[in-house]
């Protein structure tokens, strides 16, 4: 029965023309929302670091049952947040490869998912210089921006929110970015826009038009992740 | 006439968008190089292209290169490699923070390559454009043959 709803490269699109931006602009907020995310919010990053670390002592004691000599003995090991975000999605990237062995598969990932894929951006882009509107390197990095690696054709749904393309999905990459040059939802727009537009002049295809809005829903849901993530540090 | 007067103004805001993104593009991409073009430019270059392959498969035979990215197969961006790869990216033309490798096979996991199962190796720009080499199993013994193609995707 989804199916039979599904328009354009499989989304709902009734259901995202209408709702989708301020659905999507609603959820990413949820982040601030959560207490517990609150409190990490909250802390300087430094804090943040200080927080996780984990002396390697904690895991053998864990794992292995040690002795709290033995224990004393082991020199601590740094767990960044970094790297702990890093695992979460390359575990999450691990699970969809999995699942989309079945090349019929719509694709499950949670809003706890986005969060982790969103994050993940966000660290890495917040790691990269500001580049020069439209130079080569400024061109490269918006071209390139995905998340969702090797998933762009498929389904997804998320958490029986809606069924999203993953070629939308990966315009969350290209919004955060976007946020962290500071952009704001006019420049979103006329950055998908102006993208989709000059594809389908280059004869790439009527689904990049149908593709602007659920994907500039995205874009913006990515920038507005990153303004909130940054306004909280 | 309210009606007309609407569907062509409506078709001459539509039309000089669509010439002032289309122009925008053509003066923005006049020098750049995109993807695709920088890839077609290395596979038919033989000696850089074959030079290419020989250094990656070099690489990837390396048990410890892709076993700790934390999965066990899809592309994997050259940064994430802790291991340093002796390719000057630069001088491809590949930006090096979108620089990235695949490999595929039955039964490839980067924990551990078995290259005699390898089918596919795939080096480009993220995961839309790629060199692909694809392993000629027919021709493995010794050293590994191949044919190669430029693979480029829509976001």
């Amino acid at each position: 029965m989804v199916d039979n709803s599904m328009t354009r490269s499989g989304v709902n699109a009734g259901y995202l023309s209408n709702n989708a931006s301020d659905f999507l602009l609603s959820r990413s907020s949820i982040h601030a929302d959560n207490k517990e995310s609150q409190q990490l919010d909250s802390m300087s990053t430094e804090q943040k670091m200080l927080s996780m670390k984990t002396p390697i002592s904690r895991f053998i004691s864990d794992n292995n049952g040690s002795s709290a000599d033995q224990r004393l003995s082991v020199e601590p090991v740094d767990i960044s947040a970094k790297d702990i975000i890093e695992k979460q999605y390359n575990e999450l990237m691990q699970r969809l490869s999995n699942d989309s062995l079945d090349p019929d598969a719509i694709l499950q990932i949670s809003w706890a998912d986005v969060s982790v894929m969103a994050e993940y951006l966000s660290i890495k882009y917040g790691e990269w210089d500001i580049q020069p509107f439209m130079s080569d390197q400024y061109k490269y990095d918006f071209e390139f921006a995905d998340v969702l690696y090797g998933f762009a054709d498929r389904k997804f749904n998320l958490a029986g929110d809606g069924l999203y393309a993953g070629g939308d999905i990966n315009y969350l990459a290209v919004g955060v970015l976007a946020g962290r040059y500071g952009y704001g939802n006019a420049m979103i727009n006329a950055l998908v826009v102006g993208w989709n537009v000059n594809q389908y002049m280059n004869g790439e295809g009527v689904q990049n038009l149908y593709q602007i809005n659920d994907a500039s829903a995205w874009a913006r849901y990515g920038a507005n992740y990153y303004e909130n993530r940054s306004i909280d540090n | 006439m309210k009606i007309g007067q609407l569907i062509i103004k409506g078709t001459i805001v539509v039309v000089v968008t669509l010439v002032l993104v289309k122009g925008f593009f053509i003066y923005m991409d006049s020098e750049f190089d995109d993807d695709c073009a920088i890839l077609n430019r290395i596979s038919k270059d033989p000696v850089l292209s074959d030079a290419v392959f020989r250094k990656i498969s070099f690489y990837y035979r390396e048990p410890k290169l892709l076993s700790n990215i934390g999965r066990s197969t899809g592309v994997v961006y050259i940064e994430e490699i802790d291991k340093k790869i002796d390719i000057n990216w630069d001088q491809l033309g590949i930006p090096k923070r979108h620089a990235a490798i695949e490999v595929k096979g039955k039964g490839v996991n980067y924990s551990y390559i078995d290259p005699e199962n390898v089918e596919e190796i795939r080096i480009g720009f993220g995961y839309r454009s790629h060199l692909v080499y694809a392993v000629n199993t027919n021709k493995k013994v010794g050293n590994l043959q191949y044919d190669l193609y430029v693979e480029c995707n829509d976001k």
